[in-house]
């Protein structure tokens, strides 16, 4: 049994339950408990791998069915979107109808989430050269 | 006789001919279905969930907008039919009962969408009840801000 085997998927199942839509599965399934427990115990090799495994098998429940979009959310949650482009070219089963489309959100959608915080100067003319001008604080996406 | 297959796809298109992608999938319930239907019962109990229970061969989209024939599940593809087939959006005090709604998320992706099947506008708070099929769980009866989707919504009507 893997540590993937012991982790609860009930809340992502309802994700993809209630789904009408492959963006809704994908952006739903990134904010859930689930997947960020997952991607914090497995690394990307070990996701990578139950990803191909669980393509290749027609699902026989629900936690079946939900775990490949599960595998691949948690990647895209460790921000290895080069590993989803490769994963995205490995032929599934039909089964899973939705896997192009959330790979596809995933990958377009991708922002960084790093921080610089900087500080600006404000539009103000100094009255002296010596004057120092006051400064609002930035939070910049790099 | 032409058998109806498991899973497939039906020939749908806009007013203006425009092909709808679509799925459908005929598998039965199983007893995890079978929960998560019960569950969203217990988790939604003002609503009223009808009967039919679980069915992957239509989503909210194909109960919409395709007769409860298939799924239609590309979420552009909602706004694609609002244009092509000549919907006009309607303002929430004008709303009547066979106008659609539609659930839109924060960056505007179609979530879900229902069919209004009463509507009281004239109230400072207004009653609109929705059908609309949840995923592959049951259609619902339901007031129209409540259910697991967004509560930002559009309303569009036919006219011709």
């Amino acid at each position: 049994m893997t540590i993937l085997d012991e982790l609860s998927l009930e809340s992502a199942e309802m994700i993809l339950f209630v789904a009408n839509t492959a963006p809704y599965l994908a952006k739903h399934l990134v904010a859930d408990a689930s997947v960020q427990e997952i991607a914090a115990a497995l690394d990307v090799g070990q996701l990578s791998s139950a990803y191909v495994r669980a393509i290749s098998r027609v699902p026989g429940n629900f936690r079946e069915y939900v775990l490949p979009y599960v595998c691949i959310a948690a990647i895209r949650k460790k921000g290895c979107i080069d590993k989803l482009k490769e994963l995205q070219r490995a032929e599934a089963l039909s089964e899973y109808k939705w896997l192009d489309d959330v790979f596809d959100y995933f990958i377009l959608n991708y922002m960084p989430t790093t921080y610089i915080e900087t500080h600006v100067p404000l539009q103000r003319k100094a009255t002296l050269a010596t004057e120092r001008l006051p400064t609002q604080r930035f939070r910049l996406v790099v | 006789m032409s058998l109806i297959k498991i899973n497939g796809e039906i020939r749908t298109e806009t007013r203006k001919g425009s092909p709808i992608p679509n799925a459908y999938n005929r598998r039965s319930a199983d007893d995890g279905d079978r929960l998560k239907c019960e569950q969203l019962k217990r988790e939604f109990p003002n609503a009223k969930h009808r009967s039919t229970n679980f069915s992957a061969i239509y989503n909210c989209h194909g109960h919409t907008f395709a007769s409860r024939r298939t799924n239609i599940w590309k979420a552009n593809a909602i706004r694609q039919i609002l244009v092509e087939d000549e919907y006009r959006r309607v303002n929430l005090r004008d709303v009547l009962p066979g106008d659609v709604i539609i659930y839109v998320a924060s960056d505007g992706d179609i979530d879900h969408s229902g069919i209004v099947v009463s509507a009281d506008t004239n109230l400072l708070s207004p009653k609109i009840v929705v059908l609309s099929k949840w995923g592959m769980s049951q259609e619902v009866l339901h007031d129209y801000l409540e259910g697991p989707y967004s509560k930002n919504v559009e309303f569009y009507r036919i006219d011709r």
